[in-house]
């Protein structure tokens, strides 16, 4: 089973994300802007990152459907601005709390960090 | 909670894959158009837009693999797709399918029938509570358990506290008038608390109490019906108790009635070992004597007190040895008693059987594997070119073996599902071939939820068996050189194949080998010498109620009257009457005593009464003396007539022994007074032809001691003419003096022989049968794998005619192969028979195990079969045109 890579350029080296971000960054992504499809949600990403990340966006569908399959996003059927037939995702209440502690999970590895690294004198 | 989410949405995925894929390329669609028409707002031509979007997309094919793993289950999908794989490539090539599928069908239908017998009879419970605890207990006779006498019986219940119940048991039989047809109907005659010993409480009304066991022989106080004697005759009817039926001639009333799951126990005395009693109707109460110990006739059954083993009963009765009289006398280590758990006890006497035709048919089943295995490394050869290819694509290793494995179960469990269906019929067909009465249990055979489970069990594990040498073949499979045009020299698999039919032959000839034996012990117990003359020998069986036969007299009269009418019959040579018909399953052994020799402790002879002429009716020779005649009354002096080996026991011939008294019992002389020897006759096998024919000591009836032994009568004719003629003259004859009185068993003395020989025929027919299956299974065997290895050798075989060698040269060299792969399987197959028929010996009538001339047939049998079988296809190979052969690459 091949891994989602997004290649982080710019400050950071290149290197594989785990599936793991990129869930929380679909997340927030839909809980912000509401319904998008996929297109909409890679774009957005990329914006956010302020280029310094280039994902290769196909790997986004995988990623949706394991959103999907746990419950945290929800799907329908809608016509994209080219008039063609695609999906639009939504997030759940089940994800708006998941985002929650995911979003808390990493600030709280964020602070233990800064504190490691502040610590030393 | 998540997880569960997950798993079920992926279950679901595998239903819609083909819509999820459609619905997956219009996404992908929707974000390539939408990113190329970014890239054309920037200024790229269409075609440059194009590629760019996909350079951002990624690809596409390695995106749907991902999305494909994670929205179904890989596993399951990879199954799927193997199953169907399989299926197809069975439909491709039905030839193969279908010997595959028969011979496994035969291999595991075989099994499966066997082990519901195993199960049925040897593994089940018994069906009733705690059926673990429950004992037999019996006296010990020369190291065999026999019956037990009333005394033994009541002592031991008096005094032994490891059991928290025992009860002891006999059968009878008695006739019911007044409740629609009169019938004889058979009894079990119990002791109190029989109920409760086993565990199961009369449904309505009460169980016998010891009150009920001081009655009179002659008046039984109550009686208890079964719940099938209960709805048949009496309709279930809810008022049941307190009425009386007639029982010989007397009323007596009811006082319970038996829950409906009751199951009489086996009798585990009848001659053959123990015997299942389905017909048991009523339960009449035991009359018992303290101190009664001149007959031995009860079973035992005893319920162990909780926590008790049987270590410790026994540990308890040996205790008690010293304190029990009468034939404790005889082992002061144990009291002279036996105590094994019942189960046991009742399973033992068929335990070999059943285990060696069990470990029959397992053999059976390992040809069938060796067969399959063979016919698959056959067709696995042909595939290689597929697996090779494969191999190159990419794929792994444990694929492939997962594949062919997937393959192989399939068609095991095709050979399964077959093979449940024959052992369907095969249960009933064993049922019905099993002698009647022979094998304890037979009710509890039958396909349930573990016979089931076994035959999956069985189905997986053959497939794996015979499909894991060419599953790792296939795996294996990454020379290139089957690739290459041409290539003929396939010397390793048929190294491989000669050796599974080196072993196909040795088990074969296990089991022909066996069948062997069987079959010519069977002959040769046939042609034993029972004593008597069975041939035109024809009795009818009657059983005297003590209600119009209360007395000595009146049933000595009636069997004078009998044999008087019967000898007036026209078609009729002679006519006699006995009490224990010989082969007849009734045993009655007793003590005795000889004057001026001391008594032989444990030892018993039988005790038969007889009329005049019944010696000669039944052609036993008389040897020395007369016989009796109508001045034995009982008026006069005592006589006895006894057998020649009783005679050469005592005395030193038969001359000797005329003249001399005995007695029948220890008892004081106005119960067993002395006899006089006036004559000696032939030995006869009393209990079969396999037995020692055992001592007896005849009695005229007229002179019969006591009232009970005459209950049971056979009276025998010899057919002048027209032996068919002479059961219904028997029948006649009985109605003209008695009109009531049911006639029961009417039998030729040939059929009740044959009857008695019906498990050694049993154990021959069953086993042949096999044999029989193993040699149709090498036949397809050796037929499938010459045919292969012909076919392979195609082009040598043009190359050799068409250098001159002629048809019949190339089928010698093929027939010569087999002939030396089959003679090197027999020599392997002897060396595994040799101790396997070892195994038989209990079943072997004067045949020794490696009886050669059974060895010799054996192998010849099997190698002009395996000679024979490659004989044939040979042969068409050999008719090919050198040309078209040639070509054949």
């Amino acid at each position: 089973m091949s891994r989602g890579s997004l290649l982080l350029t710019g400050n950071m080296t290149p290197a594989d994300v785990p599936y793991g971000t990129l869930d929380l960054m679909v997340l927030k992504t839909l809980e912000a802007m509401g319904p998008l499809h996929g297109y909409g949600i890679a774009r957005r990403i990329e914006q956010a990152a302020e280029g310094s990340l280039a994902l290769n966006q196909g790997t986004i569908y995988p990623a949706l459907l394991r959103l999907e399959q746990k419950g945290w996003i929800a799907s329908t059927w809608g016509a994209s601005e080219n008039n063609r037939r695609a999906r639009f995702y939504t997030i759940t209440r089940a994800g708006r709390r998941q985002l929650l502690r995911e979003a808390e999970s990493w600030a709280r590895t964020v602070a233990l960090v800064n504190r490691l690294l502040q610590g030393e004198p | 909670m998540t997880s569960v989410r997950v798993i079920l949405s992926r279950l679901l995925g595998l239903f819609r894959r083909g819509r999820s894929d459609a619905d997956l390329a219009d996404d992908i669609r929707a974000h390539l158009d939408l990113l190329a028409a970014d890239y054309r707002r920037r200024g790229l031509s269409a075609a440059d837009a194009e590629t760019a979007a996909r350079r951002d997309f990624g690809s596409v094919e390695g995106m749907k693999e991902a999305y494909r793993d994670r929205r179904g289950l890989p596993l399951v999908e990879a199954l799927l797709r193997d199953l169907q794989y399989g299926v197809r490539q069975m439909r491709r090539n039905p030839g193969f399918t279908a010997a595959a599928a028969a011979t496994l069908t035969l291999g595991i239908g075989a099994t499966t029938t066997m082990f519901s017998v195993v199960d049925g009879v040897l593994l089940r419970p018994l069906d009733y509570p705690a059926p673990e605890r429950l004992v037999m207990l019996s006296s010990r006779l020369r190291g065999s358990p026999v019956p037990v006498t009333p005394g033994d019986f009541l002592d031991w219940r008096a005094t032994n506290h490891a059991f928290e119940n025992m009860t002891a048991f006999t059968i009878g039989e008695t006739t019911l008038t007044g409740a629609g047809d009169p019938a004889g109907l058979l009894a079990g005659v119990v002791s109190a608390r029989f109920a409760e010993t086993l565990g199961m409480a009369p449904q309505l009304g009460r169980s016998f109490t010891i009150a009920d066991e001081k009655a009179d022989e002659e008046h039984p106080p109550a009686v208890i019906l079964t719940a099938h004697l209960w709805r048949e005759r009496f309709a279930a009817s809810p008022s049941i108790l307190g009425r009386t039926i007639t029982l010989d001639g007397r009323p007596v009333p009811i006082v319970g009635v038996m829950p409906d799951r009751f199951v009489f126990p086996q009798d585990l005395f009848s001659s053959g070992g123990a015997r299942a009693l389905p017909d048991v109707a009523l339960l009449l109460p035991l009359p018992l004597r303290p101190g009664d110990r001149g007959n031995a006739y009860l079973q035992v059954i005893g319920r162990l007190a909780p926590g008790v083993t049987v270590a410790q009963a026994r540990a308890e009765m040996s205790r008690l040895a010293p304190t029990l009289t009468g034939r404790a006398a005889i082992d002061r280590e144990t009291g002279g008693v036996v105590i094994v758990p019942l189960q046991q006890r009742i399973v033992e006497g068929v335990r070999p059987l059943l285990l060696t035709l069990f470990a029959a048919v397992l053999l059976l089943l390992v040809i069938a594997c060796v067969n399959v295995a063979n016919l698959l490394l056959a067709r696995g050869a042909a595939r290689e070119r597929e697996f090779t290819v494969r191999r190159a694509l990419g794929a792994g290793r444990g694929r492939l073996i997962q594949q062919y494995l997937t393959e192989s179960v399939l068609l095991g469990v095709l050979g399964g599902a077959g093979g449940l269906v024959v052992a369907v019929f095969g249960v009933r067909g064993v049922a019905a071939l099993i002698p009647r009465g022979r094998l304890p249990r037979v009710d509890a055979i039958h396909i349930d939820a573990r016979v089931l489970l076994f035959a999956v069990v069985v189905s997986v594990l053959t497939a794996l068996m015979f499909g894991l040498a060419p599953a790792c073949r296939a795996g294996r499979g990454g020379e290139a050189a089957p690739l290459k045009a041409g290539n003929t020299a396939a010397t390793s698999p048929r190294q491989r194949l000669g050796a599974l039919v080196i072993a196909e032959v040795a088990l074969a000839f296990v089991l022909v080998a066996s069948a062997g034996v069987l079959l010519r012990s069977f002959d040769r117990l046939t042609g034993v010498d029972p004593g008597f003359r069975a041939r035109d020998a024809v009795a009818g069986d009657v059983a005297l109620p003590e209600g119009s036969y209360p007395t000595l007299e009146s049933m000595q009269r009636f069997s004078t009257a009998v044999l008087s009418r019967l000898r007036r019959e026209p078609g009729i040579a002679a006519a006699g009457a006995v009490n224990l018909l010989p082969i007849g399953g009734n045993l009655l052994m007793g003590d005795f005593a000889v004057e001026g020799q001391r008594e032989a402790p444990g030892f018993s002879a039988f005790k038969p009464a007889v009329s005049p002429g019944y010696f000669t009716t039944m052609g036993v020779p008389i040897v020395m003396g007369r016989d009796f005649n109508d001045h034995d009354t009982h008026a006069a002096p005592l006589a006895m007539i006894v057998t020649t080996g009783f005679a050469h026991r005592f005395w030193s011939s038969t001359s000797d022994a005329v003249g001399k008294r005995v007695r029948l019992g220890f008892g004081p002389p106005e119960q067993d007074p002395w006899r006089t020897i006036v004559g000696v006759v032939g030995d006869v096998k009393q209990s079969g032809l396999g037995s020692e024919a055992m001592p007896a000591l005849y009695v005229p009836i007229a002179q019969a001691p006591r009232p009970f032994l005459l209950r049971d009568l056979s009276f025998v004719v010899r057919a002048g003419g027209d032996a068919r003629a002479a059961a219904p003259a028997i029948r006649d004859a009985i109605h003209q003096v008695d009109p009531l009185l049911p006639v029961g068993r009417l039998a030729a003395m040939s059929q009740l022989l044959a009857d008695s020989v019906s498990e050694p025929r049993f154990r021959a027919v069953l086993l042949a049968g096999f044999a029989g299956a193993a040699l149709g299974l090498i036949a397809i065997g050796i037929l499938g794998v010459v045919g292969y290895t012909v076919t392979r050798r195609t082009r040598e075989m043009g190359i050799r005619m068409a250098l001159g060698a002629r048809g019949t040269d190339v089928v010698g060299l093929v027939v010569k192969q087999s002939l030396l792969t089959s003679a090197v399987g027999v020599l392997a197959g002897v060396a595994l028979a040799m101790p396997a028929t070892r195994l038989l010996r209990r079943f072997l009538f004067e045949i020794s195990p490696d009886d050669p001339v059974t060895f010799c047939a054996a192998a010849a049998v099997l190698v002009l079969l395996a000679v024979a079988a490659s004989y044939v296809p040979a042969r068409r190979a050999a008719r090919v045109d050198p040309l078209i052969a040639l070509r054949a690459e």
